[in-house]
């Protein structure tokens, strides 16, 4: 069976007084023809190799008839009309890589049920994490883990959900519900906590305070009248006391080497494109997983990596002034987690270390600026 | 040749460049080892072999392929003949 295809064909038209007698002269010349037709009278088509083009010509030399062209047919043909509609091609291709990437673009992060403080917070949270407003996000979202890395990492935010709906994100968040003022019908604004005045604004109602003064906690600071009840705020310092207990345990770190795998999924199946050898030593593992969007379609092919790096422990010692450090900065980024927004810290000391079997027990005194008025 | 072929207990049409004929029903008609496709028309082919001519008569012919050593035809045959070659 002899292909035209490939070598590429032409179909010949043959008219003449001796058109039915020219194929068998082409044969004899060891041409080999495909579909012979007989049209009317003395009118022959054939389909021929373009390779073969040549022993047409030498023997149409000795024909009487006309001899025409008619169709082009193969691979060679094919190709040449694929380079004159290439920029057709081409702008498609780019057509689809841009609808991808603007598939994986994300346009728009809606957060549900915070209010502007917490939005913000929220917000300054998933940019940390690489999810803002036209940031293109191949891999897939690991929504369990922002989440808990979320509840840990923004104040006040008892559940973190996130959703991915195409090229939208849809955040809900609950709030910690706030202490109610159950005492709303107050007049007077009373202290919260016990501490030193260190500053007072008294919008309406008479201090009863001074700069310097100690005030008990429930303690009145500021009167006001039934009509319009007190309004300002104290800024007081008052104290915490923490208790940090550190254990030197052996840390373990990355020692700066990694392997990758790279699998690609197509559908269902997966292939690996290439495994890592695998570590002696202990690893921690990274799996990341990239897929392709078109709209909102998810394209089946995919694609998985997993990195794997070996853990060294450390076994350099630290000195107690270090512990001592490490333990203020735990203990610090835990109450800064308690505290509002605008409360400050103004010092800490150590009140007491006590080291017990590699252990280190810190009691650490914080000094905090903080409103203390409350109805 | 052919005793060759014989004693080695070949079939006949595997030596050498013997002409066969294969027909499949009235529809086609497949030529082996033929030499030259003298004539050609819708109803009338004439095929030359090494020592005689094969004449196939029919409506509506068509050669599908016409390779050195193969020669397919296909269309409602009525008539193969075989002519032998009248020598000198």
């Amino acid at each position: 069976m002899a292909d035209f295809f490939f070598t590429g064909a032409v179909t010949v038209l043959i008219r003449g007084e001796e058109a039915p007698l020219f194929p068998g002269r082409l044969h004899q010349r060891g041409v080999t023809l495909k579909n012979l037709q007989y049209n009317r009278q003395n009118e022959v088509r054939f389909c021929l190799s373009i390779r073969d083009l040549g022993q047409l010509r030498q023997e149409a030399r000795h024909f009487s008839g006309t001899i025409r062209f008619e169709e082009r047919t193969g691979f060679p043909f094919l190709k040449k009309r694929l380079f004159q509609y290439a920029p057709f091609f081409l702008a498609s291709i780019c057509f689809f890589i841009i609808m991808i990437l603007l598939s994986a673009m994300i346009i728009r992060i809606d957060i549900q049920g915070a209010d502007a403080e917490l939005k913000e917070d929220v917000r300054v949270f998933l940019k940390k994490e690489g999810i803002r407003e036209g940031a293109i996000r191949l891999n897939d979202l690991d929504a369990e883990q922002i989440s808990r890395r979320a509840v840990q990492e923004i104040p006040g935010i008892v559940r973190f959900t996130i959703e991915k709906k195409g090229v939208v994100y849809i955040v809900d968040v609950s709030a910690e519900k706030k202490a109610e003022n159950s005492l709303a019908g107050s007049r007077h604004l009373k202290a919260s906590k016990s501490g030193v005045v260190h500053d007072l604004f008294v919008e309406y109602g008479v201090s009863k305070i001074r700069r310097g003064d100690f005030v008990e906690a429930g303690s009145r600071l500021i009167t006001g009248t039934k009509k319009k009840p007190a309004a300002g705020t104290v800024t007081a310092e008052t104290w915490y006391k923490a208790t940090v207990t550190l254990g030197n345990k052996s840390l373990k770190t990355r020692n700066g080497e990694k392997r990758k795998s790279i699998f690609f999924s197509f559908g269902e199946k997966e292939f690996s494109f290439w495994t890592a050898s695998p570590f002696q030593k202990p690893v921690q593992s990274e799996e990341n997983r990239y897929s392709l969007h078109f709209f909102s379609y998810r394209l089946p092919v995919s694609l998985r990596t997993e990195t794997f790096y070996p853990l060294k422990s450390v076994t350099t010692i630290e000195s107690e002034a270090e512990q001592e450090k490490r333990a203020i900065q735990a203990a610090k980024a835990a109450l800064m987690a308690k505290l509002p927004k605008k409360a400050v810290i103004i010092g800490e000391n150590v009140l007491q270390k006590r080291v017990e079997s590699g252990k280190v027990k810190v009691i650490i005194h914080f000094q905090v600026l903080e409103n203390i008025a409350i109805n | 040749m052919k005793w060759m072929g014989k004693m080695a207990g070949l079939p006949e049409d595997a030596v050498g460049r013997i002409p066969r004929v294969v027909m499949i029903g009235n529809s086609k008609v497949v030529v082996y080892n033929a030499e030259k496709l003298e004539q050609f028309t819708n109803q009338f082919v004439r095929i030359q072999l090494s020592n005689a001519t094969l004449e196939i008569q029919g409506k509506s012919l068509e050669v599908l392929e016409l390779m050195p050593a193969e020669v397919v035809i296909e269309g409602e045959i009525t008539s193969v003949c075989m002519k032998e070659k009248k020598r000198g």
